[in-house]
């Protein structure tokens, strides 16, 4: 009858097994080029994200006019005439409403950031230049929500200030969902 | 005695290496890849099932992959060790291989065939039989094969790098002994 391998002799022959294997092709002209392409690497990477970098500037001009606006706006003194009664009236409705909006967004951006954490762990799935774009990506969010969030302390109750802050959490509930998505695709594909 | 003074004199030959190819000099960072090429191409060269061609482009990929982040490497460890690690999370996260895990879990003939040719070129007569029982394993159970058995890596540290539990790795290598055991001993 036929001995099985032991598993002692099938470990002592994995271990035997060359650990250095020469390719058959040389890989280094390719990599001498690409890296002389990219003397400075974070370059290629910022041209890259150069659409981030975009809607980050658009976003920053918005806000900046949106602030010298609201201010001109709230300090107008035409506007709190009583010949605007019907038109403040409107104001306060839909500030009324947008107050509630913004309310429930946060809410659900708490509870999507909260998820966020918990599944964020698994991020070492995703590809290294991946998880450094999503995160510089993140972090233009998080400096246009300082810088809008700011405003508002300085101009509490401006509404196109809310309005703005309300796109914003939009955009970072969308930015949060996507996160997730891609962590739980890479999670499928890894376990 | 001699082991030891040769080890320290390459580790720093390495860390100088290191530092100018950090400070942008491509000679130094050739160096490097002479150095590490043939160790970091079997390592992809099996991870890959004997794809010599994905396995070339990714060797390709880690280096590419090591000049960019040089700056992340703070010496805390060997700087072969920081790129093998780097070359199994480039070849991990490659999307070839995964779409080949998830879509051919099933062992793969038609990949065993495709790369038998190359196991001939590069293995010995007499470890043939093991390295193609190993191409012919299913892609989960021959990656954590590879890192402990060949490479190794603790199952914490497989754990860690392709996103498995750690009993499931385990349960990966039981398998993949099991399976090269019952190809060698038919």
């Amino acid at each position: 009858m036929k001995q099985g391998l032991s598993e002692q002799e099938l470990l002592a022959r994995l271990g035997s097994l060359p650990r250095e294997i020469t390719p058959d092709t040389d890989a280094w002209p390719a990599i001498a080029q690409r890296i002389g392409q990219e003397d400075t690497p974070y370059l290629q990477q910022s041209s890259s994200r150069w659409w981030i970098h975009g809607v980050a500037a658009s976003f920053a001009v918005v806000l900046v006019a949106g602030v010298l606006i609201g201010r001109q706006w709230d300090t107008t003194p035409g506007m709190a005439q009583p010949g605007f009664d019907l038109a403040n009236q409107a104001q306060a409705v839909w500030f009324g409403g947008l107050a509630g909006a913004l309310t429930a967004s946060e809410l659900e951006y708490q509870a999507a950031l909260r998820e966020f954490i918990s599944v964020g762990e698994f991020r070492e799935n995703l590809p290294q230049l991946a998880v450094e774009n999503l995160t510089t990506a993140w972090l233009d969010l998080s400096e246009a929500e300082t810088a809008l969030t700011n405003a508002l302390r300085d101009n509490p109750g401006n509404s196109f200030l809310s309005a703005k802050l309300l796109e914003l959490r939009s955009r970072q509930l969308d930015f949060l969902m996507q996160i997730a998505s891609l962590d739980q695709n890479s999670r499928r594909t890894t376990l | 005695m001699v082991s030891w003074q040769a080890g320290c004199v390459q580790h720093d030959d390495e860390s100088m290496l290191v530092e100018s190819a950090r400070n942008g000099d491509s000679a130094a960072f050739e160096k490097l890849y002479r150095n590490n090429r043939d160790r970091i191409y079997g390592l992809l060269w099996r991870i890959c099932g004997g794809d010599a061609t994905l396995a070339e482009d990714l060797l390709q990929e880690s280096f590419i992959r090591a000049w960019q982040k040089l700056d992340s490497f703070r010496g805390e460890s060997r700087f072969t060790t920081w790129l093998h690690r780097l070359a199994v999370n480039v070849a991990l996260s490659d999307r070839r291989i995964r779409l080949r895990r998830v879509g051919r879990e099933v062992p793969m003939d038609e990949v065993a065939e495709r790369t038998a040719i190359g196991v001939r070129d590069v293995v010995a007569d007499k470890q043939m039989d093991l390295e193609k029982a190993i191409v012919r394993l299913p892609e989960r159970a021959r990656t954590v094969l590879i890192l402990y058995d060949i490479e190794g890596y603790r199952h914490a540290e497989i754990a860690e790098m392709t996103g498995m539990a750690v009993g499931s790795s385990k349960a990966q290598l039981h398998r993949a002994r099991k399976l090269i055991r019952e190809v060698l001993d038919s």
